[in-house]
């Protein structure tokens, strides 16, 4: 078995020693520190990252719940503001409502007034004609003159008389 | 069968270059051709592969970082944060044995890890210096390792015998297991891979065994290198925290 011809034994353990050596040297004064730099620079990239995007996220939360604040204001606001409308049309439906109702009585007021006027005037022409009439008659079928007052009377009487 | 068809042949050493330092051998062979090889690869991908140092990393980063954090996370499992001294020690370690095997699966290569001179040196520095590491923090404490805490006293004497024994039998299960395992898978491949040709057009079965053995080699190849790896932080760890 040439694995136990020992007169090789002296060169290879020199060799080992020497080539161990330097891949020792070589990893752990190159090799190693350079990885090692580099997963912790990406590690640290990765972190920075996300507390960026954490950072970024609670930003865009605050956004949106100004945004939904304002929305929410302006859906308020804009109820007020229909609210108040309603509210002041109807009283101003109410007060117009109400000024013609005014301008209506005293419409009617004024017409109950004519009419009144007019009937009573009416009825005094109706008298006096009926005088007229009845001093007329009663000159034509009598002969006799009454005095006036005297018709008169009885004219008023005769149409008390009848309502 | 000849010298050169045997299946122990390819773990010859060549002298490639002989060197004599005084009365010392330290000749270049195939071996240390393919230590260098494997340090230059293995530092081909940690350091050339890593040059861009992109925050995104390419297919060759991403193997780099991934063996970083591999043994990273083993040693962070097996010792915790006093293991970080540790580090670059244990990630060479397991670089030089997983480069050793797997610079083993090409055909007609040298695989050093198949040495019982390499795995046996490598055991017994890792031995001496994780002994030499529990004096340093423990003291004379560092014996109480050896029996662990309430064993009854009747047993004392028997555990601290198994204690020490395992203890020292250390290195030699750690490179024997390591090394039993490379020259086996090689050998094994080279013996079936002996069938091929006599056996004719029925030289496809062994040939169907041979892919499937590669496969398996593959595993074991890193495998070896895990565990070698990680019974040497077990180690730094019963010298850190003793049981």
């Amino acid at each position: 078995m040439p694995q136990l011809e020992l007169e090789y034994f002296a060169p290879q353990i020199i060799w080992l020693i020497i080539s161990f050596t330097v891949l020792w040297v070589l990893m752990a004064k190159v090799a190693l520190p350079r990885i090692g730099l580099i997963l912790e620079e990406r590690q640290k990239r990765i972190s920075d990252n996300l507390a960026m995007a954490e950072n970024l996220k609670l930003n865009a939360d605050a956004e949106i719940e100004a945004y939904e604040t304002a929305i929410s204001d302006g859906k308020e606001q804009a109820r007020i503001i229909i609210s108040e409308a309603i509210k002041s049309s109807a009283s101003e439906a109410e007060k117009q409502t109400q000024e013609l109702n005014v301008s209506i009585s005293k419409m009617l007021k004024e017409a109950e007034n004519r009419i009144e006027s007019a009937k009573s005037k009416a009825l005094e022409n109706i008298e006096s004609s009926a005088v007229e009439i009845t001093s007329d008659i009663i000159g034509h079928l009598t002969d006799k003159e009454f005095e006036e007052t005297e018709v008169k009377v009885a004219v008023k009487t005769a149409i008390n008389e009848k309502g | 069968m000849s010298k050169e068809n045997s299946p122990l042949n390819q773990f010859e050493i060549q002298t490639l270059i002989p060197v004599n330092l005084g009365s010392l051998d330290a000749s270049f062979t195939n071996s240390s051709a393919f230590m260098l090889l494997a340090v230059a690869t293995a530092t081909a991908l940690m350091v050339l592969a890593v040059r861009p140092k992109s925050i995104i990393p390419g297919r060759w980063q991403l193997i780099a970082e991934l063996a970083y954090e591999f043994i990273a996370k083993m040693i962070s499992d097996n010792i915790g944060k006093e293991g970080k001294p540790y580090f670059s020690f244990i990630f060479a370690i397991f670089m030089f044995v997983l480069f050793g095997n797997f610079l083993g699966m090409i055909p007609y290569s040298f695989t050093y890890t198949s040495h019982i001179a390499v795995t046996l040196a490598m055991a017994l520095v890792i031995f001496v210096l994780v002994t030499v590491l529990a004096f340093a923090k423990h003291g004379i404490k560092f014996f109480s390792f050896f029996l662990p805490e309430g064993v009854p006293i009747f047993l004392a004497p028997l555990m601290i015998a198994i204690e020490v024994i395992s203890y020292f039998t250390r290195p030699f299960s750690l490179s024997i297991r390591l090394f039993a395992n490379m020259m086996a898978g090689h050998t094994l491949l080279k013996v079936v891979g002996g069938f091929v040709f006599p056996l004719g057009i029925l030289g496809v079965v062994p040939v169907a065994g041979l892919v499937a053995i590669t496969g398996l080699e593959f595993l074991i190849a890193f495998l070896q290198a895990y565990i070698f790896t990680i019974l040497t932080c077990i180690y730094i760890n019963d010298a850190i925290h003793l049981h």
